[in-house]
């Protein structure tokens, strides 16, 4: 019984090249921009272009690490997601937890309020936050995007703390009350410890959130040292944008760190889980 | 004796206002960066602002301004935009779910790099693709060229230089929304699928009549989500044309943000922030919507 199937096949063949189609078409602009990243300066204008390099060199990254300010944005972009990751697990938890071991009255509808406010004020907030921050001195400092950033994860990170808190029984709380345990300690001590895998997702979710965020770092900072990653390549790419190599090193710069991670914690990461919080 | 007095009210109302203690810092956040500024937009659009003298109300002349050609030329934009956008990340996301959902070697792999463009920041993927597209020195345009023997003018061309945009947000979206189906397509019951072909049936059939009624409910959330996603997106075609060339590829969104950071009319941007926040809050209504009724499904 081990005739071959002429419909699967070529079924299989549709199916791989697809996917062989599809996986060009997303790695195409980064190999070139890797490719271009370890030419020397004058081979990268060269025509017909080239996608293998000739010659392969480092100089465009020793020139970020040395001479840029490449090493400073990295700096502010992850102390901007580790800070925002902090923030949002401490509001999240607490209200994760809250909505998970309570019923009170209003508890669905500040449920849904509370995604419903984030997704519906969209771009339109950008304007006023700019004038709140102007008038309130944030203009230019960490401290604005942090705000913004908390705000822009928190919404599903509770909704998805919530369902892991859910997923622990209640007696757990029960018994630690009878033994004395306030309700902030058993939050601390016995449910963030047993919800490791909600709080990591939580936590790659907000990471990426930040690392790819632009508008908002571009418009509430401006100062060179205090930006972010994507409003440096910006930078580079309006000013120096000739420097195709040294550019190409600042995109790869900008994507390798997260790329690798995200490939690395991809199967715990579900976008209808994230997207809705539902899980 | 103040002590006490606490404490007596804390046993009579403690139950009762424990859980809002624990949401309150939540929601102090929420409201201070999304309920306030959204109020006050309401407030700016009905002024005339220029931050030096105070700002002087003007009723809803900010909103008749919306109805010159420059402003109704965004429309237009964003329309184009968003069903380009709906298109070119809908159909082939779906096929790529489809095609991810097939028992094939090295499926983890295929899924991994299907969603690395989603983590990659707008600016980033706009430089690439400007790049490799740029009509006299791009990489891609050199072998469209040496192929079609016809080279499209991504910068200058309002039509080429919309699809631009299109292009750039379907790479970074495209494998978020096929792993957004295939979390769908692997939650159908498999003893649902099996039934169908013990009873004959082909995966075309199996394809029209179990897959895609199943499928309904989340293609169509995922449907509003992108919508909202392609209507407040500022970032990629801000960074991509910046608008142009001559405002033709403006969407609403970047009008609303390039009028008042580039031209200072704030009275005017939060006008059309106003009108964007209605289709917002106008979608956000359908999209719960749909998922009470998703949820009261399952």
């Amino acid at each position: 019984m081990n005739t071959i199937n002429p419909q699967k096949v070529i079924r299989n063949i549709v199916v791989y090249t697809f996917l062989l189609l599809f996986i060009f078409f997303s790695l195409l602009p980064l190999l070139w921009m890797l490719s271009t990243s370890v030419k020397p300066e004058i081979l990268t204008r060269e025509f017909p272009p080239k996608i293998i390099p000739r010659i392969v060199t480092l100089e465009n990254y020793k020139y970020l690490f040395e001479g840029s300010l490449i090493p400073r944005y990295l700096f502010n972009s992850l102390l901007m997601g580790f800070t925002t990751i902090l923030g949002v697990l401490f509001f999240g938890t607490l209200a994760g937890y809250g909505f998970s071991r309570y019923e009170f009255r209003g508890k669905s509808v500040l449920l849904v309020l509370m995604l419903a406010s984030v997704m519906i004020s969209g771009a339109t907030i950008i304007v006023p936050l700019y004038l709140m921050f102007l008038r309130l001195k944030l203009i230019n400092t960490h401290f604005s995007l942090f705000l913004v950033y908390v705000v822009q994860a928190l919404p599903i990170s509770t909704w998805l703390l919530k369902a892991h808190f859910d997923s622990l029984p209640k007696a757990l709380d029960e018994a630690a009350m009878l033994d004395g345990c306030s309700r902030l300690k058993i939050l601390y001590q016995i449910i963030i410890p047993e919800s490791i895998p909600g709080i990591g997702a939580v936590s790659l979710y907000t990471l990426v959130l930040v690392w790819r965020e632009f508008i908002m770092a571009s418009t509430f900072i401006t100062k060179n040292e205090l930006k972010t990653l994507p409003v440096g390549v910006y930078q580079f790419f309006t000013e120096l944008g000739i420097e195709w190599g040294k550019l190409g090193a600042t995109v790869m710069m900008a994507i390798l760190p997260m790329t690798i991670l995200f490939i690395m914690f991809q199967r715990h990461f579900n976008p209808a889980e994230i997207s809705s919080g539902v899980k | 004796m103040v002590n006490n007095c606490i404490r007596t009210l804390y046993k009579k109302y403690g139950k009762q206002i424990e859980p809002y203690m624990f949401i309150s810092p939540a929601f102090m956040i929420l409201g201070f960066i999304t309920l306030f500024p959204m109020i006050y937009v309401v407030y700016l659009s009905l002024y005339k602002i220029d931050l030096i003298n105070p700002d002087v109300y003007i009723g809803l002349k900010n909103y008749t301004d919306f109805f010159r050609p420059v402003s109704l030329q965004t429309v237009k934009v964003t329309i184009l935009y968003l069903l380009g956008s709906l298109f070119f990340t809908m159909v082939p996301g779906f096929l790529l779910a489809l095609a991810l959902n097939q028992k094939i070697r090295f499926s983890a792999f295929f899924r991994s790099i299907s969603i690395v463009p989603w983590t990659i920041t707008a600016v980033v993927a706009g430089v690439c693709w400007r790049w490799i597209l740029s009509p006299d020195i791009g990489f891609l345009s050199y072998y469209i060229e040496k192929i079609f023997s016809f080279r499209p003018d991504f910068l200058y061309n309002p039509n080429w230089a919309l699809l631009l945009i299109i292009i750039v947000d379907s790479w970074r979206s495209l494998g978020y929304v096929a792993v957004f189906i295939l979390a769908g397509l692997q939650g159908i019951d498999p003893s649902l699928l099996e039934a169908a072909r013990v009873d004959g049936a082909d995966y075309r059939k199996i394809f029209r009549y179990i897959m895609l009624p199943l499928l309904t409910p989340s293609i169509l959330v995922l449907l509003i989500l992108m919508s909202m996603r392609a209507l407040n997106m500022v970032d990629v075609v801000l960074v991509v044309t910046g608008g142009g060339p001559m405002r033709l590829t403006e969407t609403l969104a970047l009008h609303m943000y390039k009028e008042s950071m580039s031209y200072f009319n704030i009275g005017y941007s939060s006008a059309v922030a106003v009108i964007l926040l209605i289709i917002n809050l106008v979608l956000a209504v359908v999209y719960f919507r749909m998922l009470g009724e998703k949820g009261g499904q399952s």
